[in-house]
């Protein structure tokens, strides 16, 4: 087999063939890494589209679905239905702490069921409190509890809290406050311990005793234990009031950090959940009439991160009850002394593990219409009882078709781009393959002058590309594995470079430019102009992430304000990586088999002059 | 010499013409040779004259125009031959030596003189030829090195060795020694004359015509055709 000879001898007395595996192996990583990429962002934004509506959802406007626990029942009895839950769906405006108002979609929900389906819990997103709030919670849980807590003060704690609170310039003994502490109103006490619990809270600790300190920790748990806020937002109460979650970019207090969290305005000043908000909706009567607004105070009990920004924006989520009682939709005696029953707007449905929710909605239809049939004399004014004709059951991707249609149409931008790149780094692998193979022109002609066979030195030429591509293909393979597997900490890197990268540059530049100096005296040219070139790029970067890292600076490549998610996606799509490492392999072969090809059909002597 | 009823290599008639843009320039205009069994015929003529594009034709390394000329292999015409025989031709049949050796640089010495055997299946014998041919031309102790540690010279010998390792009945040799000084010519020369003596036929393309007189025959091209010149005896 002189082939693998000949092929052996090529691979390793020259350069060249190296440097075409690792043009192979670097197209090969670049396609992977920029796929992978580009379809993990796409597959979250898709993704995004089923956040908080489940698979299927049942929607009836205006008069609702009553008897919605019944059908609720009737779902989750189907094997392909993991669990169903009420919506009652509104719109109305919603007055903001700071004075502002701005309309919103307000979903009245049962939290407990609601998780179930849409794993809202997860979108919770505080779970402790974030800086500088206790201090604004403290003062106030101390308003609530005031008049309580200043009875139990004694007269030394009272005159600690004046000097406390008297200017520092003040020479006003202590004396002189004893005798003041009997003139100061209830009122201006109250005032007195908040502005200490909210400006110097270990002064209050101190002056307090530990039953007084637990009467104000107990006047707002969240002061105890943060992740109380999580189960407040889970039970949908604050203090036992019903409670609104509000989606996370309704309010202006809450910054979005490059990173992907965020930060609360004026130091937690504006942080959502400490206020109360008002809820101003129109009720629409079953006779389509329109009755006056009517306004509900609730507090805030959490917020919610739902990663798209339609729903984040303008989404509030109230318990189910007083959704209902704003709407009209609840429970209700009617003249003729029967009961019409509360209902539901939607009810979402999530599938049962391994089912699609094409093939739950055709489960979901046929059990509304025997729903309806079984129930609608049951209700006083059967008029009132959506029919199957007039109830809309959609999959969450025909829901959310306008949300997901322009991602479709840009994965196909994407699957064009892609060819591009694809078709560029075949190129380049073709050209290269190509211009080795050329070169070697006069070697077929030398083994064509002396016998060799057509066939003899194809074979050749297909085991050298072979070779070349299967090296350079799994080693691009698992560099762009690599590369897109750890791109998030690539990511991070180049967030905040860390200095012994830098360092690390320069010390390489340094080391490049010595070998130069010391190979330039013995008067070679080509150290010279490789350790300009070389070094050049070495110090720029060194120098570069030196000054990034001393001054804080990053280069923010993946800014979680623009792209809405954390994380740059690094799952790698191996299907396509397979395709990249095959085409790479398939390239290489053909880049070789052409111009081969070609020199193997002339007559020997044109290869042997060839140029 | 042996006697012999047919020649072993006739040509007859060739033209070849080089196109070169829209100029057509003919090289050979109806050359005719012969070569018997084991002769030595030595090729003269200028520079350009088409010495090289004969012995190309000879040796099945390129054709004569289509239809005009004829070369003939132990009475059988070369431009019948199917690709398999064309190849075989080139293989066995004949040697040919370049004036620029034409070594692959990748292989050692050693491999590249015995590539002829590794390309078809070798002649019977034929590997162990090999290194018998360069123990003679005294390459014994450089088998295992690559031909760009070699002196011209020495590449010229190694280049003869795989021409004649599968035993061809005709050397084609162009300039076998132009690129050499003449010591070491000389020293090749030497070893084409005993490689003729055990009976192989040579046709040599030269300038010189001090070389050409070792030769059974001179013939020159002169003008696109072959002439005699005087036969030499030896
Ligand atoms: N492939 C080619 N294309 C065009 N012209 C060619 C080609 N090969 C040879 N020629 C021309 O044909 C003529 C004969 O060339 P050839 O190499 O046979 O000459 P030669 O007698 O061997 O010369 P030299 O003694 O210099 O080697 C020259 O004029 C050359 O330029
Ligand atoms: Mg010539």
């Amino acid at each position: 087999m002189y082939q693998s000879l000949l092929t052996n001898r090529y691979l390793t007395s020259r350069v060249i063939p190296l440097l075409a595996v690792a043009a192979v192996a670097l197209c090969v990583a670049l396609v992977i890494v920029v796929v992978s990429v580009m379809s993990g962002f796409l597959e979250q934004f898709r993704a995004a589209g089923r956040t908080l509506i489940g698979d299927v959802i049942v929607h009836a406007s205006l008069h609702g679905v009553p008897y919605y626990e019944d059908l609720i029942d009737r779902i989750e009895r189907n094997p392909l239905a993991d669990s169903a839950t009420p919506v009652v769906e509104t719109w109305g405006v919603l007055r903001m702490p700071y004075d502002e108002t701005t309309a919103v979609q307000i979903w009245g929900i049962e939290p407990a069921s609601f998780d179930r389906v849409t794993d809202f819990a997860d979108t919770l997103y505080w779970d402790e409190l974030p800086k500088g709030v206790d201090r604004y919670l403290r003062a106030e849980a101390i308003e609530r509890i005031g008049p309580a807590l200043v009875e139990t003060l004694t007269f030394q704690q009272q005159v600690a809290i004046l000097l406390d609170r008297a200017p520092a310039d003040s020479d006003r003994s202590r004396e002189e406050l004893a005798l003041q502490v009997p003139t100061v109103p209830e009122k201006d006490w109250i005032t007195l311990l908040q502005m200490l619990g909210r400006y110097d809270p270990e002064q209050l600790e101190e002056i307090l005793d530990e039953h007084q300190w637990a009467m104000i920790l107990e006047a707002d748990d969240w002061l105890i234990d943060g992740a109380n806020i999580k189960r407040d937002g889970l039970a949908m109460t604050r203090h036992g009031r019903p409670a609104i979650i509000a989606g996370m970019h309704l309010s202006k207090g809450n910054m979005r950090t490059t990173g992907g969290a965020y930060e609360v305005q004026g130091n937690g000043r504006w942080w959502l959940p400490r206020f109360d908000g008002t809820l101003t909706t129109i009720r629409v009567d079953r006779e389509g009439g329109v009755s006056d607004p009517e306004n509900i105070i609730l507090p805030f009990a959490n917020e919610f991160l739902s990663n798209v920004r339609l729903v984040d924006k303008q989404r509030v989520f109230i318990p189910l009850e007083t959704a209902q009682e704003q709407t009209g939709l609840f429970e209700a005696p009617t003249i003729d002394g029967g009961i019409d029953p509360a209902r539901a707007t939607q009810v979402l449905i999530r599938a049962a593990e391994g089912f699609t929710p094409e093939e739950l909605l055709a489960e979901i239809v046929p059990i509304y219409e025997a729903f309806y049939e079984a129930r609608v004399n049951d209700i006083d004014d059967p008029e009132t009882f959506p029919p199957p004709a007039f109830v809309t059951i959609q999959t969450w991707e025909e829901m959310q078709a306008d949300f997901i249609g322009p991602v479709e149409k840009e994965r196909m931008l994407m699957w064009i781009l892609f060819s591009i790149v694809y078709i560029v780094c075949a190129a380049l692998v073709l050209a290269i393959m190509w211009s080795i193979v050329q070169e070697k022109t006069r070697d077929i002609g030398i083994l064509r002058s002396i016998g060799a066979t057509r066939r003899g030195i194809i074979g050749i030429y297909l085991l050298y590309g072979l070779v070349i591509g299967i090296i350079g293909g799994v080693l691009g393979f698992f560099l762009g594995w690599l590369i897109t597997y750890y791109i998030d900490d690539i990511h991070d890197m180049l967030g905040a470079p860390p200095m012994w990268l830098g360092i690390a540059l320069l010390a390489a530049a340094v080391a490049v430019i010595v070998w130069a100096i010391i190979r330039v005296r013995s008067g070679d040219l080509l150290p010279t102009v490789l350790g300009t070139f070389i070094s050049i790029p070495l110090v720029l970067l060194g120098l570069v992430i030196v000054w990034a890292a001393a001054t804080g600076q990053g280069f923010v490549m993946w800014d979680a304000n623009t792209y809405y998610f954390p994380d740059v996606p690094n799952s790698v799509d191996l299907v396509v990586a397979f395709i990249t490492l095959v085409g790479g392999i398939v390239f290489s072969v053909l880049g070789a088999f052409i111009p081969a090809a070609k020199a193997a059909d002339m007559d020997p002597i044109k290869a042997l002059r060839y140029e | 010499m042996s006697e012999q009823d047919h020649p072993i290599l006739v040509a007859t008639d060739l033209h070849k013409t080089y196109r070169l843009g829209q100029v057509d320039v003919p090289v050979l205009k109806g050359a005719s040779l012969q070569v018997e069994q084991g002769e030595w015929v030595a090729v003269l003529g200028s520079s350009g004259s088409g010495k090289s594009t004969l012995l190309h034709l000879l040796g099945d390394l390129d054709r004569p125009d289509a239809g005009r000329g004829e070369i003939r292999f132990k009475n059988q015409s070369l431009h019948k031959h199917s690709r398999r025989q064309r190849n075989a031709y080139r293989n066995r049949s004949i040697g040919f030596v370049f004036q620029f050796y034409h070594l692959l640089p990748e292989l050692t010495v050693l491999e590249n003189s015995l590539l002829p055997t590794m390309v078809a299946p070798a002649a019977p014998g034929a590997p162990d030829r090999a290194e018998g041919l360069l123990e003679r031309f005294g390459l014994g102790h450089r088998l295992q090195h690559r031909p760009r540690e070699l002196s011209g010279g020495e590449r010229q010998r190694v280049a003869i060795a795989r021409a004649l390792v599968n035993g061809p009945e005709v050397l084609l040799a162009d300039e076998p020694t132009g690129n050499l000084d003449e010591r070491t010519g000389a020293g090749i020369l030497e070893l084409l004359q005993q490689e003729h003596e055990k009976g192989l036929g040579i046709v040599m393309v030269t300038h010189d015509r001090r070389i050409a007189d070792m030769a059974d025959r001179i013939v020159e091209l002169h003008d696109g055709r072959v002439e005699n010149a005087a036969a030499v005896s030896r």
